[in-house]
């Protein structure tokens, strides 16, 4: 995993006055599989968009096998496989009449084409069904061949834009165990953009996380968690105290603390503060140091909540807010 | 080449989607098939005048002249007796004990209340006398308001035409009475003269001052009057080519929707693959329609003896031309926002514009100009240049360039407008 094929250099792309990407950069190495996390709107699907010739960025530039995105369209094209998030095919076709029109529009024509139309229906287990309309299939099986028309040409590099929403649990396992198979025993580049970090964690070797347009993370899984160090707990107050949080922060087994932003319900603002605290090691010896501090200078605590290190308590702490919000 | 794969695929979702596939190319043949059919005005069928209704109070001549004159472009219906008396329960009614204009006037009016007939004209006593002296009468015209107005206006027109008539005769005769009275102060030649002409029956040929000769001009063929059979082919083959729109609109709708232009985009295939691939789909099925829907049509209007002008080189490029400009501007609806519901807009409003529906000379001005801006205008016109006219392909030509233009420019609009990442 040394061979850099893909590079995006301060990528911005406009749509009039409002900015969907700011200044994002990143590279992929050969053989992995690289993941764009982030909450919907963060600006995923722009950014795969600009990398797939959809659309170029208003500033910026990318390369894929050392071809210019937007110079060399026509060879990127041919490197890359997309599997787009909506189930993009033709629903009275059958699932072998999409993949071989698909297939023609990558130029593959005659034994290749029929081949590769079979080696892929093959690959997402829908041997029995490839002769039925599309709309006869349940939401995952679809899933399953929007899968199998990003991969009829043998792209270098697939991207993945969100390929397991709507999906029932199974059929979200074979597309997790298909994108494992890809890179494990193809050695696929791939580029995996999703909302959910469980699938972020489990699949891919390097994440960038996104949000409002903006790579503000970019790490391995490990080492994202690792900034964390013991998790986080969050203690529900009634008021500002601003002793008690420099208190906190003297704790030894406290590493950081801070007030979270108030949250506005549709009722208002809400009445209730919460200090944030990142433990140092283990978030069960910063937990007892806090229930005694707070025991010790009598202030009342109205929730607690201990977050466990993963992904979405990195977002949760960068950001301050839920991946899902 | 991509754009063939594309217009490939085309037509295998026309294929899959029996809906699509029956609407395109059956439908059309259904919907014509019966309308041609109730005009079966060929094949030497003697066709019944429009039945008229006449109830008449007049014993003069001036009512039986008129009459007359309506029955020659008219079915008169008077003197009712019998089993229609019995029909409407009048068998009885003391008005209708002999034929009476009383009875014609209470058969007419049950006949309206049932709607079987139209229109009931009620001549009334003294018509006669009151045109000798010079004085109006009114004759009444009893219509049903949702009746056809062709009818009402033929009877109004007869009518004026009548009374024009009678009243120059009449002015005649006074003027041939006062020439006769003044030629007594001059000499016995001058009065044996005047006697001699003014004793002279008028010429057998001057009944009617106007003869109306039908004649084509020199450049037209002359061929039978296609009738309304051959005036229908040509209209109803052209709205139907434009159905086209609805369903260009309503296929790119859907890739739009479910993402599979985005993929497309994704692929090497370009936007002038996609767009090209789709306008040879589009105009191949259209052509096809149109081979299908003239075929019938001529085929159904042979076995009626009607006589065409089977210009084979015009209908084909015409239909080549009306195929392209119909798609392409299917394309420009397809690279709007609008939906595609709204494809059939273009349909019936360019049918009724263009003339598809009926003559353009029954718009009104403002409207009339319109019909030039439609391509529906120069199909029509062009279709009964080759089929009616005779006029060859050199006579066809300036239609077959304008529907040429019309694609050429809906063309470059739905290029230059079409957001495939539209979703």
């Amino acid at each position: 995993m040394s061979n850099t094929i893909l590079e995006a250099n301060g990528l911005v792309k406009k749509f009039g006055d409002f900015v969907a990407v700011k200044d994002v950069s990143f590279t992929m190495q050969e053989g992995e599989v690289f993941g764009l996390l982030g909450p919907n709107g963060a600006g995923k699907s722009t950014t795969i968009s600009m990398l797939t010739c959809l659309y170029p960025p208003t500033e910026g530039e990318m390369r894929v096998f050392g071809h210019d995105v937007v110079k060399d369209a026509a060879e990127v094209k041919k490197l890359i496989g997309v599997v787009p998030q909506d189930i993009a095919l033709y629903p009275t076709l059958s699932a072998r009449e999409n993949l071989r029109f698909f297939g023609e529009m990558y130029g593959l024509k005659g034994r290749d084409l029929k081949e590769r139309v079979e080696t892929v229906i093959e690959y997402v287990s829908m041997g029995e069904r490839a002769k039925d309309a599309v709309k006869t299939y349940s939401g995952g099986m679809k899933r399953r061949i929007n899968l199998a028309a990003g991969l009829i040409h043998s792209p270098k590099i697939l991207f993945l834009d969100e390929p397991t929403v709507g999906v029932d649990p199974q059929s979200r396992n074979h597309i997790f165990e298909s994108v494992e198979r890809l890179n494990k025993e193809q050695g696929m580049t791939v580029l995996y953009t999703t909302h959910y970090m469980e699938e972020a964690e489990r699949l891919c070797h390097r994440i960038a996380i996104i949000d409002r347009g903006q790579v503000i993370a970019m790490d391995t899984p490990k080492n994202l968690v690792g900034m964390l160090g013991g998790g986080i707990i969050q203690v529900g107050m009634v008021r500002v105290d601003e002793e008690i949080l420099k208190a906190v922060t003297g704790l030894s087994e406290v590493r950081t603390a801070s007030y979270l932003p108030q949250v506005e319900t549709e009722a208002g603002i809400s009445s209730k503060v919460v200090l944030k605290v990142e433990a140092r090691q283990h978030s069960n010896a910063a937990l007892v140091q806090l229930i005694q501090l707070f025991n010790q200078k009598n202030v009342q605590m109205i929730s607690l909540e201990t977050l466990e290190p993963n992904l979405e308590t990195v977002f949760l702490h960068l950001t301050g807010k839920s991946l899902r919000q | 080449m991509r754009l063939f794969k594309i217009f490939t695929n085309e037509l295998r979702r026309l294929r899959k989607d029996t809906f699509l596939f029956v609407a395109l190319l059956v439908m059309p043949l259904v919907l014509m098939g019966p309308a041609l059919l109730s005009y079966s005005d060929e094949g030497g069928e003697e066709v019944e005048a429009t039945p008229l209704m006449v109830a008449n109070y007049d014993t003069g001549q001036v009512s039986l002249d008129y009459i007359a004159e309506l029955d020659e472009n008219l079915q008169i219906e008077q003197n009712f007796s019998g089993e229609l008396l019995t029909q409407y329960e009048l068998q009885n009614d003391p008005r209708c004990a002999t034929i009476s204009p009383e009875c014609d006037e209470a058969v007419g009016r049950a006949r309206m209340a049932d709607k079987s007939r139209q229109v009931l004209m009620i001549i009334p006593a003294g018509l006669t006398t009151a045109f000798d002296a010079g004085d109006q009468t009114p004759v009444v015209l009893l219509y049903d308001p949702g009746a056809d107005v062709i009818l009402t206006t033929q009877v109004e027109k007869i009518s004026q035409g009548l009374a024009i008539k009678v009243a120059l005769t009449k002015q005649l005769e006074n003027a041939k009475g006062d020439f006769t009275d003044l030629s007594s102060i001059g000499s016995p030649e001058v009065k044996a003269e005047v006697n001699k002409i003014t004793s002279e029956p008028l010429p057998a040929n001057s009944k009617t001052a106007i003869h109306v000769d039908e004649v084509s001009p020199a450049s037209y063929k002359e061929v039978e009057p296609p009738g309304l059979l051959g005036t229908l082919v040509p209209g109803y083959a052209t709205m139907f080519a434009f159905i086209i729109i609805m369903f260009i609109n309503s296929w790119v709708h859907e890739e739009k929707s479910n993402g599979v232009l985005r993929r497309l985009l994704t692929t090497p295939a370009g936007r002038a693959d996609l767009i090209g691939g789709k306008m040879l789909f589009g105009v191949f099925v259209n052509f096809a329609q149109l081979v299908i829907l003239f075929g019938a049509g001529l085929v159904m209007g042979a076995s009626r003896g009607m006589e065409f002008q089977l210009d084979i080189p015009s209908l084909l490029l015409l239909s080549l031309a009306l195929s392209m400009s119909a798609t392409s501007l299917g394309l420009v609806f397809a690279s709007t926002k609008l939906p595609p519901s709204l494809g059939l807009a273009p349909v019936f409003i360019g049918a009724i514009l263009g003339g598809c529906l009926l003559s353009v000379d029954f718009l009104p001005p403002y409207l009339r100009v319109l019909s030039y801006v439609t391509p529906h205008y120069y199909a029509v016109l062009g279709y009964q240049d080759a089929l009616i006219r005779g006029v060859g392909l050199a006579g066809v030509l300036p239609e077959i360039g304008m529907l040429f233009v019309f694609a050429l420019v809906f063309f470059g609009f739905s290029v230059w407008r079409f957001d495939m990442l539209e979703s």
